[in-house]
């Protein structure tokens, strides 16, 4: 039972076991069902089961509302355990359909007879047993595949997720929506094998044995929670076996078996925090069965990527980009699908693609931005640069969506992004990373890339539905890409590396791939080269220097004015929150103002 | 009490680094770094961001772990050290940012600057220190966290005082201030430090505005030592500017210097940027 | 309007001992940055230790004493040995919630083991009551507001007029500052498990001395409360903490008298999630007001 409890993935540990965990408190969920026993519906039970499975999922996608949108991560948990609470109390207190405190009795059993003795026992166990397995189905269409991946990069870093374009939010609900349908289905099928539900049966207690039963299996992964599931009341059993002197104290037994319980939860939160079968990240890299009709050589590339454009996948295609762009060092793995990319010559192309005027920001009295107005022209690469502290990193998080300026507004490609989030901001083709690098440390490097695929056919609802088939040729053409990507940056063998094992350099070329895979119009780098070394710079380099004259367009921050000099035609001068100059860089080089700006300070 | 103690050690010890190395992942950050902080000198490490200037700091603090190389105080081996006892051996620490109690008062701030002392010392302390500062006297009963950053470093500066401190070591003082307060805070606060005889460690990204107040100075590019010299040695360096913007001359040598870091040999004349891609 | 008036008085004295309990639970979060859970259990476990004392002969004033030290030293015991080391394992906040959690099962299922699950009454007799205006409170009632309000006075010139207290609100709020001062900030934290607990065996007693009756489930029922309070004041805040325990005291008596007493807590959880909606940091916290950005 407690199988079909885990729906993979918790966006957020503590919010998701205390949500699903309360919500197996049971009244809210389980009584669904029992209404109509009380009012005299009379419902058959299958019906009222599955009515009940939906009322759970309304009331999850009800708290994920309220809860996940508003509220600071850290008092989600809280809210989210108070509103289970306040449910289970209102029960208590409504004599009138849930007859309150002694609970309900004689409930209907959907193959006749009540209670766990009934003669048709066996059969509502196999029955269970079905619906367990066609759950557990169910629950691999979210926790499996690219959709289960979106949400474990949720988990791992939400800022990344909202930077490649997911909708963290809108995916935080749907679990909650999904662990509120299973906790509520799972409860009812408890309440009509015992026969009989009152609210003092699911306590504390009960709900920590839930959430051992998964840190023992291993967080996230459903085979994990089903071992734990079966092994932990099998432990509890055997735990009770060994206490002395039972006969006289029968209620004994049962108390060992919690503190046993408890004392498994503690040790495996200190030894062993991922359980005895943790979550397996599946294979993509050279080596892996799955998906292996594409080659991984960076000679086969050419055909893989052509295929991919044949098909015509993701967003328009653009128009047709110089073939002399295409070099034979780069191959077309490093061919990005710029949407509507702007011609590259003549005048339209000098319009500015991203465009802030008079943008503000104060940090505690100090302006981090004052009035800054800047513009970067499509299809060029426009470096950044200023000391310290100059409002550099502020502007990207004012402009990305990360930080919501005071004053000022935000253009992209015509349109105004001022109020957008972040994760709209980067569908529009506005894609950033991270002065620190971040990454979704429990998936794999390639797995990274496959994330942030935008608008993956297996995020719709048609795909949750239609599942493999619907999406199959998508997330083929996505791990032919993502692994042409990693052979360009060298990086294939460590494409099944969890993406929290790489070093700095890669983590840092992963970012960039990453956000590549996103179909970017434009990528705002945050210092992209701290703590590369020279190999790595390298690359990158030549990496942007293709990808500008692809149509990409670029705005570099970076302190390593050797390069920005190399790749940016135009750069701007920072300094205090505020645009100090702008020009090229052997400009600005001989400005004493810049000089100053940058060693005064 | 105080100024008994400056009379017993008319010099006060030297905090000294010999080749230390420290980092926090697998590459380290600061690479066989040797310095020496003088009683009554301002030593100044500047560099370009990143270049491993914090976790210099960091590390002689005990906050980042050194891997080899040894930190001492007045020839007292101090290396890795907790925080506290260093200290209460006479180490004063002034971070970047976070550098006062926000919620607490500025006369709390101070009490904490002088915790390792008795009531009667912390008194006569703190009016030596107001005396210091004679700006604070009317803020005493403010809340830290509403101060302006200049009045924040003022405090910062006092606290640290507080235990009159042999050695200071001073995070970027000036991040985020303003030029005048910048030159305020670093000719009159810095300046003064050195003048009751303690040994500043000063680290700062403003280059020219620090090495004018410094006496020593020592140029950090990727985790080594570029350069030392007296501030005025240092800051009359012309490639200092270029060092900083990554020019051409002597500077490019510089650069290469920080390319080369990780391969460990000298770069290969600025090539490194064309490796190719596949 | 008596009715009002009474709900009000009653609401005090609940206040009082949720205001203590919570300043106790804030205190932890504010030192350590964990949930702890385990709070509960250790309520369970004070409530229990006075009912055995009591049961020895001992007077209950004493017995308040008697607990409140002993919890307090578990309390450090339980930071040192369990807290603590959970934290330089670096699992995760989240991680350490649930074996909180864990540690409040095993409590209360050891007390079971011991006492088991039948409920247990201090059996005090009431005293005279109190009749000032139109509140009603009884000689043990009034006694405890008193104790409760004495406490937090003491602890708050203990925060503000010591140096000690000073360094548990230095090192609250910036570890390594306070380290940097000479202050042990492992020690400081150790004390401040320690009043935490003075505080949880104190509330936990006068939590059983008020009602009258009580079984296992005490700290787990009481524990949300406490978690209500602490959260609607501003979780880490001990002013926050006061304020909250109050709030939701009398709101829960007020909703008790107009309402339904079975509608009390939903009343109370209402207030939090309502206020948490319109200030999501809590009435007192202030945690824009001191976070300084550095660019």
């Amino acid at each position: 039972m407690a199988g079909v409890l885990n729906f993979g993935y918790i966006a957020n540990l503590a919010l998701g076991a205390y949500f699903y965990g309360v919500l197996t408190l049971g009244p809210s969920s389980g009584n669904g069902g029992f209404q109509t026993y009380i009012i005299g519906l009379h419902l058959p039970a299958a019906l009222a089961i599955i009515v009940t499975a939906l009322v759970g999922c309304a009331f999850g996608g009800l708290v994920g509302m309220i809860g996940v949108k508003r509220l600071r991560p850290d008092y989600q948990a809280i809210v989210l355990l108070v509103v289970a609470i306040v449910a289970l109390t209102l029960v208590e207190a409504d004599a009138g359909i849930f007859n309150g405190n002694a609970g309900l009795s004689l409930l209907p059993n959907p193959v006749g007879g009540t209670g766990p003795t009934s003669p048709n026992g066996w059969l509502y166990v196999a029955i269970v047993f079905a619906v367990c397995v066609v759950g557990y189905l169910i629950l691999r269409r979210f926790s499996d595949g690219p959709l289960g991946r979106s949400l474990r990069a949720v988990r791992d870093d939400d800022r990344a997720a909202l930077a490649i374009g997911k909708n963290v939010v809108g995916l935080r609900i749907l679990v909650q929506v999904v662990g509120g349908g299973f906790a509520a289905l799972s409860g009812a099928l408890l309440a009509a094998f015992i026969g009989a539900w009152s609210p003092s049966g699911w306590q504390f207690a009960e709900t920590l044995s839930l959430l051992t039963a998964i840190i023992v299996g291993g967080v996230a992964s459903n085979p994990g929670v089903v071992a734990g599931a079966l092994l932990v009341p099998v432990i509890f059993e055997q735990a009770t076996q060994y206490v002395p002197g039972l006969s006289s104290r029968p209620q004994l037994a049962g108390d060992v078996g919690w503190m046993v319980t408890a004392v498994l939860t503690i040790v495996f939160i200190w030894w062993r925090p991922r359980g005895i079968l943790p979550d397996r990240r599946p294979r993509y890299g050279p080596g892996a069965r799955r998906w292996s009709r594409f080659s991984m050589a960076p000679l086969g590339l050419a055909s893989a990527a052509a295929d991919m454009r044949a098909d015509g996948p993701v967003g328009d295609p653009g128009p047709a980009r110089d073939p002399a762009v295409a070099t034979e060092l780069a191959g077309p793995a490093l061919t990005v699908h710029v949407r509507d990319a702007p011609v590259t010559s003549g005048a339209a192309a000098r319009a500015p693609l991203l465009a802030a005027s008079g943008l503000a920001v104060h940090y505690g009295g100090v302006a981090a931005l004052d009035a800054v107005s800047l513009e970067v022209t499509a299809g060029t690469v426009t470096g950044l640069i200023g000391p310290n502290g100059a409002g550099k990193s502020t502007f990207v998080n004012a402009v990305s969506g990360f930080t919501r300026p005071e004053a000022g507004r935000v253009k992209f490609n015509g349109t105004d992004i001022t109020g957008l989030s972040p994760h709209r901001r980067a569908r529009l083709g506005l894609v950033r990373t991270f002065q620190l690098s971040r990454q979704f440390g429990r998936l794999t490097a390639i797995e990274n890339l496959l994330v942030a695929r935008a608008r993956h056919p297996a995020e719709s609802a048609a795909g949750i539905v239609a599942g493999l088939p619907y999406w199959r040729r998508a997330e083929e053409e996505n791990v032919a890409r993502a692994r042409a990507l990693m052979a360009t940056f060298e990086m294939s063998d460590k494409a099944d590396e969890p993406a929290a094992n790489l070093s700095g350099g890669e983590r840092r070329m992963l970012e960039l791939m990453r956000a590549l895979m996103t179909d970017p119009m434009m990528l705002i780098l945050d210092e992209p080269l701290a703590g590369l070394s020279p190999r790595w710079s390298g690359r990158f380099e030549d990496a942007v220097g293709l990808l500008r004259q692809q149509g990409l367009t670029f705005l570099l921050i970076e302190h390593e004015l050797g390069i920005v000099e190399r790749l940016c035609e135009t750069v701007i001068v920072m300094a205090r929150g505020q645009v100090l100059t702008t020009g090229t860089m052997s400009e600005l080089r001989t400005q004493r103002e810049v000089q100053a700006a940058y060693v005064v300070g | 009490m105080s100024s008994d103690k400056g009379a017993d050690r008319p010099a006060g010890p030297a905090l000294q680094c010999d080749r230390v190395v420290a980092g926090y992942g697998d590459a380290p950050v600061v690479r066989e770094v040797s310095l020496t902080a003088a009683p009554g000198r301002v030593l100044c490490v500047v560099g370009p961001n990143g270049a491993g200037k914090s976790t210099l700091l960091r590390a002689l603090l005990g906050l980042v772990r050194v891997r080899q190389g040894t930190v001492t105080l007045g020839g007292k081996d101090v290396t890795n050290k907790p925080l506290e006892e260093l200290a209460r051996s006479g180490i004063g620490y002034v971070p970047q940012g976070e550098d006062v109690f926000d919620t607490l008062r500025v006369t709390e701030n101070l009490d904490m600057g002088g915790f390792i002392l008795s009531r009667a010392e912390r008194q006569a302390r703190m009016d030596a220190v107001l005396d210091i500062f004679p700006a604070l006297r009317r803020l005493t009963r403010r809340y830290a966290g509403t101060l302006s950053g200049g009045e924040r470093k003022m405090v910062a500066l006092a606290r640290v005082l507080m235990s009159d401190p042999d050695v200071l070591l001073l995070d970027e003082p000036t991040a985020g201030l303003a030029a005048e307060l910048t030159r305020m805070v670093l000719e009159e606060q810095v300046r003064l430090l050195a003048g009751l005889g303690k040994a500043v460690l000063l680290v700062e990204q403003k280059a020219e505005a620090a090495l004018s107040v410094a006496d020593d100075a020592a140029v950090l590019v990727n985790g080594q030592i570029a350069l030392t010299g007296t501030g005025a040695e240092v800051l009359a360096n012309e490639d200092v500017g270029e060092i900083f913007l990554g020019g051409a001359g002597r500077g490019k040598g510089w650069m290469q210097s920080m390319w080369a870091g990780s391969a460990g040999s000298a770069g290969t004349d600025g090539t490194v940027h064309s490796t190719g891609i596949a | 309007m008596s009715i009002f008036v009474s709900a009000i008085g009653f609401g005090i004295a609940s206040g009082a001992v949720i205001a203590l309990a919570s300043l106790g639970f804030t205190l932890q979060f504010g030192l350590s940055n964990t949930l702890n859970i385990g709070y509960g259990g250790f309520i369970t476990l004070a409530a229990f230790t006075g009912y055995g004392l009591i049961q020895l002969g001992l007077g209950p004033w004493p017995t308040m004493a008697a607990v409140a030290v002993i919890t307090g030293l578990l309390s450090v015991l339980y930071y040192q040995f369990f807290i603590r080391r959970l934290i330089l394992r670096s699992v995760g906040l989240g991680p350490i919630a649930i074996a909180t959690a864990a540690a409040l099962i095993f409590i209360d299922y050891a007390i079971v083991a011991v006492a088991g699950t039948d409920v247990k009454s201090y059996g005090l007799t009431s005293g005279r009551t109190f009749h000032l205006w139109d509140f009603v409170l009884s000689s043990t009632q009034v006694a405890i507001i008193v104790l409760a309000l004495a406490l937090m006075l003491a602890f708050q010139l203990l925060l503000r007029l010591t140096q000690l207290g000073r360094a548990l609100r230095a090192t609250a709020v910036n570890k390594t500052l306070a380290r940097s001062c000479g202050i042990r900030a492992e020690r400081v934290t150790s004390l401040a498990w320690l009043i935490s607990g003075l505080l949880c065996g104190t509330a936990g007693v006068a939590l059983a001395m008020t009602t009258q009756a009580f079984d296992f489930n005490l700290g787990s029922t009481f524990l949300i409360l406490i978690i209500a309070a602490a959260v609607v004041g501003g979780i880490g805040e001990p002013y926050g903490a006061v304020a909250g325990g109050f709030l939701i005291g009398i709101t829960t008596e007020l909703s008790a008298a107009y309402w339904s007493p079975a509608y009390s807590d939903v009343v109370a959880f209402l207030l939090l999630i309502v206020i948490l909606l319109i200030r999501p940091t809590g009435i007192l916290g202030g945690q824009a007001r001191r976070r300084h950005v550095a660019t």
